[in-house]
């Protein structure tokens, strides 16, 4: 333990904030403990005296819901992330969708965006739109999350399709 | 009798668990990461609220730091301690509110919630619980909010100078400067302000 003799000799560079971490750490130590070194030390350096005392009062305690609160804005921002990977991959395939429905017969859909391990091939079942189609074709995209892409006839115009983003209510997101 | 909260920092076995914990929660480990929180979470709310002071923003933004934190633990560099490394977070989301608060209305709603029915400063021999803080609060609307950064971590928080320095991406040397400048101005405005207060044989 650091002696009031010594503190007094080191205080000009406490003070001055020359003490190394460890001479540091000693000094406070000794300080903690003997109020007329503290004295003596605020003397040369009001604004520690202010310090101290800020130092001195209760900060929060420790808090579990602060911690649940931090996990909850962490799954929040992640699942953010997430769909706004997945609207993109919507709408990629989307249009792709809207392709082949055009084309007609089976294809493949490749994923247009997102990462290229995870490109997604689906089986494509889509039928020219026409007014003999009474039953939307159905696109099934697997592996992506989202499940079901409906195509439709535009109910007045023969040239129009209508895209239906079925997204299956059970998905985890 | 005044209590100095004095560098109980963690030792050193505690900053290798701290790594560990980091490594895991690098690696996708929430609950190595809801440790760090949970151990991390008062020093961090503590400096928050010094450097604004304002007890409820200082929680939004250190929650804010540890979020950031997680989002970017692959920059984590493990030669500093972690707690290190989440201050750093914290006092640079700080810095910036301060700096785009808007002064005189923020240090009013600082002063409402902290002191609540605070009486003035009528026992000068001995300052109450929150009437330091306001005082503080008061005359740090005087400092840079790099200078009341630096001045809460070293001099308060007692953080060891190089620590500082990579908290506030800074050198030293600089460290040193902004604390100096810091202390000027409350010694200055404490001189003129609150003369009860200051130690005697102080206020050179």
């Amino acid at each position: 333990m650091t002696s009031c003799l010594e503190v007094r000799r080191l205080a000009p560079r406490f003070v001055a904030l020359e003490l190394s971490p460890g001479d540091e750490r000693e000094f406070r130590e000794h300080l903690a403990g003997c109020a007329a070194c503290r004295e003596a030390v605020a003397a040369s350096e009001p604004t520690l005296a202010l310090a101290w005392r800020i130092a001195a009062e209760a900060g929060p305690a420790e808090d579990e819901r602060f911690v649940s609160e931090v996990l909850g804005q962490i799954h929040q921002r992640q699942l953010e992330h997430r769909l706004r990977g997945r609207r993109s991959w919507v709408v990629a395939a989307a249009a792709a969708a809207v392709l082949v429905a055009v084309l007609g017969g089976t294809a493949v859909v490749r994923q247009l965006s997102g990462p290229p391990a995870t490109s997604a091939v689906a089986t494509v079942a889509a039928t020219r739109p026409g007014p003999a189609a009474t039953e939307p074709a159905f696109i099934e995209v697997e592996g992506a999350g989202v499940r079901l892409y409906q195509l439709a006839q535009a109910s007045q115009s023969r040239d129009a399709i209508q895209v239906a983003f079925i997204v299956d209510p059970h998905l985890e997101l | 009798m005044v209590v100095l909260r004095l560098l109980a920092r963690e030792t050193v076995s505690v900053e290798h668990d701290d790594r560990q914990l980091a490594a895991l929660a690098r690696g996708g480990d929430e609950a190595a990461f809801a440790a760090l929180v949970r151990r991390h979470q008062a020093g961090v709310r503590r400096c928050a609220a010094r450097i604004l002071c304002d007890d409820e923003e200082a929680r939004d933004i250190a929650q804010l730091a540890f979020v950031r934190a997680w989002e970017n633990l692959s920059k984590y560099d493990a030669a500093w301690a972690f707690s290190t490394w989440v201050y750093r977070i914290a006092s640079n989301l700080a810095i910036d509110v301060l700096r785009s608060r808007d002064s005189r209305d923020r240090t009013h709603t600082a002063h409402l919630r902290i002191v609540g029915d605070s009486v003035g400063p009528s026992a000068p021999q001995d300052l109450q619980e929150g009437e330091v803080r306001r005082i503080f609060a008061e005359l740090a609307e005087l400092l840079t909010p790099t200078q009341r950064a630096a001045f809460v971590l070293r001099e308060v928080e007692g953080i060891a100078t190089a620590e500082v320095a990579e908290a506030l991406g800074c050198s030293e040397a600089t460290v040193r400067n902004h604390v100096f400048q810091a202390r000027a101005t409350l010694r200055r405005e404490l001189a003129n302000r609150y003369p009860e207060y200051l130690p005697r044989g102080g206020g050179r």
